[in-house]
Parts: C-alpha cells; sequence; structure tokens
C-alpha cells in the first residue's frame, strides 16, 4: 500500500497544519500585541515631544526653541530623537533630519516617513532609515518635526519572521517525518496481519497469526482475529468430521439394509415374505434417521448455531421431566430411579432441547448398562453458581483408561454392536456440555458409574 | 373417524413429491401437487383445501414467503412446513412465519399421515359439557377424571394428558415423536422406546381389566385410540 494513501501519514500531515497553523498565529498575535504596544508609546511619546516644542515657540518665541531643539539634539542621539525645525519654505533650519517630501505631512499626528540622518554612525553603529515623525506647522510656515527611530520596531518584525519561518520548517519536516514513521509502524503491522491471514487461509486455518509483544491495538486485534480462525477451523473441522462420521455410520447400515433386499429379490417369495421384508427394510431406514439426526444434533451442538433456542432453562425442571419420562422405562426395565434434589437456584441460560437431549443420553445408557434389578439415582444440586446433575448407577462402569475414549464418537464399551443406539451418546452429551460451559466428568460409585455435569449458573448475585 | 381431506402438495422433488402424493391418494385423501413456488401460491389462493403440504426449498418463490403470503391473505388453512433445515431456528421460523406444524427431511410417511390427520382434527370444537367421549370411555375434562364403563380409573398427570392427546386424536394414528412433542414438549429423537413404556403403562390402566381394547398400536407409524370395529 502506497505509504501517502495511509490514515497515519495524513494525520500526520493534518497535525503539522494544525502546529503550524497555532504556532504562526501564537508568533503573529504575540508580534502584533509588542508591536502595538510600542508603536503606540512611540506616538504618545512624539506628540508629546512635539506639543512641549509648540509651547515653547508660542510661549517664548522662535529663538528660544531652537535653543531647545539644540539641546534635545544633544540628547536625542541617546535617545534615537531626531529633531528637526524648517524655514518657511521648508529648507532645514536646525536638526539632523534631511527631509525629503513634506508635502502629505499630517498636523498632529503621526508618520513612518524614510529619513536621511545627517549623521551616519552614531556611535560606531549605523543609523537605520526608518523614523516615526510627528510634525507641527507653526504660524510661520515652519514647520517642528519630531522623530523617532524605529530600528527595535524594524528588527522585531524580521526576527519576528525569521522565528515564524523557522517553526514552520521545522513543523513540517518533523510531521512529515513523524508522519512517514508512523505510516511505516502501521504499514508494518497491517502487512503483518495481512500476511498472516493469507498464510492462514492456505493451510486451511491451521495457522495462526503471529502474536506482537506490545500489548497495543495491534496485539487486541491480532487476538481477535486469532479467536476467529481457530472457530473457522473448528468449524470446518466439525463439518469434515460429520461428513466422514455419515458415510462411517450410515455406510453399514446401508450395506446392510441394501443386502437384505437384494438377497430377497434373488428368488420368488410369498407375498408374507415381501411384506417382511419391506418392514425390515423400513425398521433400517428408521435407525439410519436417528443416527443421522443424532449425528446432526451433535454438529449443531458443536458449533454453536441454535442461537435462537437459547433462553433461561430451569435444569430442575428438565430433570424432573426426565425422571419422570423414564422412571416408567426404568420401572419396566427392573431397575429402580431415583430423583434427589438440593439447593434452590437451578437457572442457566441454554437450549432447552438440547439439554433434555444431553440428560436423556446419559439416562438411556444407565438404563441400558446396567445389569436388571439396577440402582440407578438422579441428583440435582444447587451451590452458589454451580448447579451440578449427576446420575449414579451400580452398573459395570467404565474403566478409568476408556474414559476419554467413550466421549469420542461410535465408541461402545461391549462389542455388542447389535444394541439399539448409534455410540453417540456420550459424544452429544459433551458437545452439549461444552456448548454450555459445562463440564463432564466421570467418578466412581463403588460399583458402578457417576456421570457428572457442573453447569456454571446465570445466578448474578 | 376417518375423514378425506384436499389436500394441496407444493414440492420440487418430483420423485417424493409422486410418492408422497400417492401415498396420501391410497390414503383416501384428494391431493394436488404443483412444483414452483409461485405457481402453488396461485393455485393456494384460488383454490380451497384442508390442508397444504409446502416444502421450504421451492424455485420462484421459497416456502416460508408463500405461507406468509397466505395468511397476510387471510387464508387460514393449516399448514404443514416440510424441510431439510432440521434445527431449532430453523423450526422456530417456519412456525412464526405462520405454518403450523414442522416435519423435516428425511421423514417417514407414516409419519407425515399422522400429522397431517391431526391438523385437520385440530378446530374440531369439544361437546358443550368438555367431555371426551370413546366407545365407553369418558373423560371428563373440567373434573380431570377418567371413566371406563362407569369405573373410574386414576391417572398420573403424564398419564392423564397423554390419553388426552390420543382422545382429541381419536380415530387418527399419532406418531412417537408427535407424543413426545405434544405431551412433554420436548422435540429430540429418543434412543430407547421410552413412550412405547409409557403407552403400555396407560394401556395397562384402560384397557387391560375391560373387553375391548381401544389403545392400539400401529406398527411402524405410532399408536391410535379408536372405536372397536
Amino acid at each position: 500500500m502506497n505509504l501517502f494513501k495511509t490514515t497515519a501519514f495524513k494525520l500526520a500531515v493534518l497535525f503539522a497544519v494544525v502546529f503550524i497553523l497555532i504556532a504562526v498565529s501564537a508568533l503573529t498575535s504575540m508580534y502584533y500585541y509588542t508591536v502595538g504596544e510600542i508603536a503606540q508609546q512611540t506616538e504618545r511619546e512624539l506628540l508629546h515631544e512635539i506639543g512641549e516644542l509648540e509651547a515653547q515657540y508660542y510661549q517664548e518665541g522662535r529663538t528660544s526653541l531652537v535653543d531647545l531643539i539644540k539641546r534635545r539634539d544633544v540628547y536625542g542621539k541617546h535617545l534615537h530623537h531626531f529633531y528637526a525645525l524648517t524655514h518657511s519654505d521648508s529648507s532645514l533650519d536646525v536638526g539632523n533630519l534631511a527631509l525629503f517630501d513634506l508635502s502629505d505631512l499630517r498636523d498632529n499626528d503621526t508618520n513612518d516617513v524614510l529619513f536621511q540622518t545627517s549623521d551616519t554612525t552614531i556611535y560606531g553603529q549605523k543609523v537605520r532609515d526608518i523614523l516615526r515623525i510627528a510634525t507641527s506647522r507653526l504660524e510661520d510656515g515652519s514647520i517642528i518635526i519630531v522623530g523617532q527611530d524605529q530600528q527595535s520596531l524594524v528588527e522585531l518584525r524580521e526576527s519576528t519572521f525569521s522565528a515564524m519561518l523557522i517553526v514552520v520548517s521545522i513543523t513540517t519536516v518533523l510531521s512529515l517525518l513523524s508522519g512517514f514513521f508512523m505510516g511505516q509502524y502501521v504499514l508494518r503491522n497491517i502487512s503483518r496481519i495481512n500476511e498472516g491471514l493469507s498464510a492462514s487461509f492456505n493451510n486451511d486455518f491451521n495457522l495462526l497469526l503471529p502474536v506482537p509483544k506490545e500489548h497495543n491495538e495491534f496485539f487486541t486485534l491480532t487476538e481477535k482475529l486469532n479467536h476467529m480462525l481457530i472457530r473457522i477451523r473448528d468449524l470446518i473441522s466439525s463439518i469434515r468430521q460429520v461428513s466422514d462420521n455419515i458415510a462411517h455410520e450410515l455406510r453399514s447400515p446401508l450395506t446392510r439394509m441394501r443386502s437384505r433386499l437384494e438377497v430377497t429379490l434373488l428368488q420368488s417369495r410369498t407375498s408374507a415374505e415381501y411384506q417382511e421384508a419391506m418392514e425390515q427394510a423400513i425398521e433400517d431406514c428408521n435407525d439410519l434417521l436417528t443416527t443421522f439426526n443424532a449425528l446432526l444434533s451433535i454438529a449443531r451442538a458443536e458449533s454453536g448455531i441454535d442461537k435462537e433456542g437459547w433462553s433461561t432453562i430451569n435444569l430442575y425442571e428438565i430433570a424432573d421431566e426426565l425422571y419422570e419420562l423414564y422412571s416408567v422405562v426404568a420401572e419396566d426395565a427392573g431397575h429402580q430411579l431415583q430423583f434427589t434434589n438440593s439447593g434452590n437456584y437451578f437457572k442457566v441460560s441454554g437450549n432447552r432441547q438440547l439439554l433434555a437431549q444431553a440428560l436423556s443420553n446419559i439416562l438411556e445408557n444407565a438404563i441400558k448398562y446396567t445389569p436388571v434389578p439396577g440402582n440407578i439415582h438422579l441428583d440435582i444440586n444447587a451451590e452458589d453458581t454451580m448447579i451440578t446433575i449427576s446420575l449414579c448407577d451400580n452398573g459395570p462402569g467404565i474403566p478409568v483408561e476408556d474414559r476419554q475414549r467413550v466421549l469420542e464418537r461410535f465408541q461402545r464399551l461391549n462389542r455388542d454392536t447389535r444394541s439399539s443406539g448409534s455410540g453417540l451418546g456420550l459424544h452429544l452429551v459433551q458437545a452439549v456440555a461444552k456448548l454450555h460451559h459445562a463440564e463432564l466428568s466421570f467418578k466412581e460409585n463403588h460399583p458402578g458409574l457417576c456421570v457428572i455435569l457442573k453447569f456454571p449458573s446465570n445466578n448474578l448475585t | 373417524m376417518f375423514a378425506a381431506m384436499h389436500i394441496l402438495v407444493i414440492e420440487d422433488d418430483i420423485e417424493a413429491a409422486a410418492y408422497m402424493c400417492k401415498g396420501l391418494r391410497e390414503s383416501g385423501h384428494v391431493v394436488e401437487h404443483c412444483a414452483d413456488g409461485k405457481e402453488g401460491l396461485g393455485q393456494a389462493l384460488t383454490g380451497s383445501y384442508d390442508i397444504m403440504i409446502i416444502d421450504r426449498m421451492l424455485p420462484g418463490l421459497d416456502g416460508l414467503s408463500i405461507i406468509s403470503a397466505l395468511r397476510a391473505a387471510e387464508v387460514q388453512t393449516p399448514i404443514l412446513v416440510l424441510s431439510a433445515l432440521g434445527d431449532v431456528d430453523n423450526r422456530v421460523e417456519g412456525l412464526k412465519a405462520g405454518g403450523d406444524d414442522y416435519l423435516t427431511k428425511p421423514y417417514a410417511f407414516s409419519e407425515l399421515l399422522a400429522r397431517i390427520e391431526a391438523l385437520n382434527r385440530r378446530n374440531v370444537p369439544l361437546s358443550h359439557d368438555n367431555k371426551l367421549t370413546l366407545s365407553d370411555l369418558e373423560m371428563d375434562l373440567s373434573r380431570h377424571k377418567v371413566k371406563r364403563n362407569g369405573k373410574t380409573i386414576p391417572l398420573q398427570p403424564r398419564e392423564y394428558r397423554l390419553l388426552e392427546y390420543l382422545m382429541r386424536h381419536s380415530g387418527q394414528v399419532v406418531s412417537r415423536t408427535m407424543l413426545l412433542e405434544q405431551v412433554w414438549d420436548y422435540n429430540f429423537d429418543p434412543q430407547t422406546n421410552v413412550i412405547d413404556v409409557h403407552i403400555s403403562r396407560l394401556r395397562n390402566k384402560i384397557d387391560k381389566d375391560f373387553d375391548i381394547p381401544l389403545l392400539h398400536t400401529v406398527r411402524g407409524a405410532g399408536y391410535s385410540i379408536r372405536e372397536p370395529v
């Protein structure tokens, strides 16, 4: 990307302009204030002087005025004041000013006029040519002129200009430089992220972005992007697994069904035999459907996309309903099913259908795998911010080394593949637990197994 | 008690539709079929049907839009939505759009049949004294009492609800998933025969000590409570 198009650079240019404007306006206002003060002071002094000289003329006469001017002349050289008195024909009578043009001088007012002084140096310093003068025309046509050197003012003006120039140049250079470096910094970080994303994309999202060492905004951005990449990777993996699982799990029963039907067709059969074969095929299809639905439930639970079915759920109610649903089944199978509860806050944020399905799976497992007559105990306990559901039986249990394996798909402990159910039960429970931020664990029941689900409640107190 | 229905099927999968229509006709119903969404909507607006079966994914106009349009036109005919999209979100969507029931593919034909017959029965008013009667079995809904042949039968609350649902759909086939949905409000697929066990309990209470069985198992489909032939 072009450096000059980066936001950082544009910002730098903007700041440069702002700083320049600030500096310039500060210097300008300072200049006008100081200059203004000095100019006003000069004016006051000049008018005061003229006033005094006029008074002298009108009170004591011209000769006295001339004397006064001569005396002031001596003083004046110290203070950069200049005096002059003209004859009525505007030629110089006394004083140290040589005039150019008096025509547009205004009385009792001050002007800036270019003068050539009679002395070219005063104490070794060359005298400047700019004076501010005050004039007064006397009744005999001659003019009194008092002037003040504006050198300091001119110097002030020039140094202010220089200062401004310097400030503007320095500001511009510094701003552009910092803009350049900032732009480079941002570009570098963004390029790194872009490259990381491309690399991740090309590697099926198995690569994550390198995380910068500093905890700045790029760090946060990178972390969040990495979270997304992980999620994408998991979703893809989940989809792949579902396809694999569908292929795996559906292939055998489909083959079975096909062979059954093919074999039936090998010979001529009775109507009853055909009917039997077709009814069997329907049963096979039903089993396939069940497996298919279970796989989809798991995929959905793992990908967490069922967000609309999400609400506040009372786990006690679900546990109670399922207890009621399965107590009959348990009894019928020859087991005893008990339900106990303790605590008072059972609410979590969750999906009712998935939670019921998970609990149902655990109950079905207990009923199926516990030898008759069995004791199965469902308990729900609410404590602080944790709700624990446990289902304990006195069956054969799961050996410790197998406990991780049963959570994987299509695992059954006993090699009896004829038992109904697809072996996806506990895997679904695991997926639902994860989705609800719950923990699934097993505990030895001496004898038997306890399946434990720990949920964080949505109790905010 | 069988009631032949006039059914409109809007489904673009020709083969699936052919089998569905065949099955419905052989069950005694009158069926019309459209394979395109726009055409289907036109047909739905001009014809008069007892039930419509509408697939979600259609060429022309999608199923949910058809349903919304029909409801906006004040067509109150019960609609069963068929869909390959099966999760809870989609189900809720389908019902929100105005559908009355939602069935995901692949489905069992018997399930489809049971559900549309249940939908057809939905609006039948109860007798004025709030009772459901079938042969000598009587359910008093206001007093929560069940009697057969004059003898009071004590039922657990869930058994009562189960019987009520069956009675409201007497003569019809009710599938296991329908029961799980309506009586327990769960729509997952249980691995075991949990519904069967509850039915057999109920059967023990209302049929065992009496001469004529009323509660029947319909193989491959579900259950039905009906008058003896």
